[in-house]
């Protein structure tokens, strides 16, 4: 191992120091916490806010629920996922693979794989507590526990494992993280990677890099180049998708402020409405939507960019 | 949303939300039917955030908004004069307030597992609001007996809380 590679691995491991160092001392924080909580407790009224308190049949509830979405009544084992689930079209996929050859990189995929492929804007939870959002029409293919190939743009929240670590492939190059979080996406001739928190270790072409926080590399058939940007702009796509269906001006202003974290006012004690709002707003600005709003409702408002104040609307 | 987590903010949120809504509907028939409602509507419009409190939030308000909603339309038919504070700004559900409906499900499932007369004084004492002297005379003990109960009962939920918030923080 070169000079520079066992620096950049000690560093790793300095990192990894210290983030063990902070989850100790979160935990102790916590521990404190319970005691201010309890503390709380004894100073405060709030216990009273139990009376009346009942246990409810959640069980039942849940039957309920999943009475009424079928998708619900699948055995968690099927790893049913919205809006697709593909497992055994994958044997027919892999031929295609192989025929069209764009995927030499890749290794050969096992029939359990399990293959995720987005419509929309989607969040996945793993069973080691990673949070992968893929944009649409991404392709993520999980090869094991904490291991998966990319093609496409997915936001990754990976859970903290110092012994297991998280593998991404793409066709441009492989990264490697203990805990942390970026943006990754691909294309046919490149992958982009962007981070956010932690560190990354990329490797292709027989160089390691090492990414942290506003790092971004890009890399393609020749080679890889990282450069540092200030503001992590790079996954503001991620949350920018409202979709309605049959819902009142009321609802539908509720929500936008609660997307965009703002204040709503209704400047007359309108009732709520007889609207029948059927819309996605997908990556627009709020001014966008309300004026859209303003078209579809008739809506009359303010907003300063803090608040909107809901004047009057008009539905037919 | 994935249908495990669906499934798993359910199991965890389902109890406090419905005691929220009871709270304003004061009704547990109903309370249970906007849960149900609004969980429902959040799978079909397909609601999800990458931050996880982000979509609680957005759950204890809905089943807020739908509670009070419920009450105004109520109350219309009855003809009776609405106290407004709450109509014009949106009631947004902030963080505190899930954890602190979190959190008092998590009293309420401790005390339930205290020894029974623990239980019994720490209910009248802090859920009640009687006064030491006042429970004394109804179960007729000592007051001692009673700041006792009452002493024992704040240590064991530190300790269950202690507890519980590590291992929460684990998974």
């Amino acid at each position: 191992m070169t000079l520079n590679n066992k620096i950049k691995n000690s560093l790793l491991t300095a990192h990894q120091n210290e983030e063990l160092e902070a989850i100790e001392k979160w935990k102790k924080q916590l521990h404190e916490n319970a005691d201010e909580l309890v503390a709380h407790l004894e100073s405060s009224k709030i216990t009273e806010q139990l009376r009346g308190y009942q246990t409810v049949d959640s069980a039942a509830a849940w039957d309920k629920v999943s009475s009424r979405i079928p998708e619900l009544s699948v055995p968690d084992s099927a790893k049913v996922l919205r809006p697709k689930f593909i497992n055994v079209i994958w044997k027919i996929a892999a031929v295609m693979i192989l025929v069209v050859g764009a995927y030499i990189g890749f290794k050969q995929l096992d029939t359990t794989s399990t293959v995720f492929e987005s419509q929309l804007v989607e969040v996945i939870t793993m069973n080691d507590g990673s949070n992968i959002t893929l944009d649409e029409g991404t392709k993520l293919v999980q090869l094991a526990d904490r291991a998966y190939n990319l093609e496409g743009r997915a936001y990754f929240r990976v859970a903290k494992d110092p012994k297991h670590p998280f593998t991404v492939k793409t066709l441009h190059g492989q990264l490697t993280v203990l805990g942390t979080e970026f943006n990754i996406w691909t294309t046919d001739q490149s992958t982009h990677v962007a981070v956010t928190e932690g560190t990354v270790r990329f490797v292709w072409l027989d160089k390691e890099y090492i990414l942290t926080r506003g790092d971004v590399l890009v890399s393609n058939s020749k080679g890889a180049n990282i450069t540092h940007i200030d503001k992590m702009g790079y996954d503001s796509w991620k949350d920018k998708s409202l979709k309605f269906k049959d819902d009142n001006l009321h609802f539908v202003l509720q929500n936008i402020a609660v997307f965009y974290k703002v204040d709503l006012v209704f400047s007359d004690e309108s009732e709520f409405d007889s609207c029948k709002i059927n819309s996605i707003f997908r990556e627009e600005t709020i001014d966008q939507v309300l004026k859209e709003l303003n078209v579809l409702a008739g809506l009359d408002y303010d907003f300063d960019g803090q608040t909107i104040t809901a004047k009057s609307f008009n539905c037919n | 949303m994935d249908a495990i987590l669906f499934k798993a903010i359910f199991k965890e949120h389902y109890q406090p939300l419905s005691n929220m809504a009871f709270r304003i509907l004061n009704d547990f028939a109903k309370a249970e039917d906007v849960v149900q409602d609004v969980f429902v509507k959040v799978w079909y419009d397909d609601i999800s955030f990458d931050d996880h409190t982000k979509t609680l939030g957005y759950l204890y308000t809905m089943v807020k908004n739908r509670s009070y909603e419920i009450i105004r339309l109520e109350s219309k038919e009855k003809n009776i004069v609405q106290n407004a504070s709450y109509i014009n700004k949106l009631p947004s559900v902030e963080i505190d307030e899930i954890e602190k409906w979190s959190l008092l499900n998590s009293v309420y499932a401790h005390i339930r597992q205290m020894p029974p007369k623990t239980a019994e004084v720490f209910t009248e004492a802090k859920i009640n609001g009687l006064s030491y002297a006042q429970i004394a005379a109804k179960l007729d003990i000592s007051l001692k007996t009673v700041e006792a109960h009452v002493t024992k009962a704040y240590k064991m939920l530190r300790k269950d809380l202690n507890e519980q918030k590590i291992k929460v923080f684990n998974t």
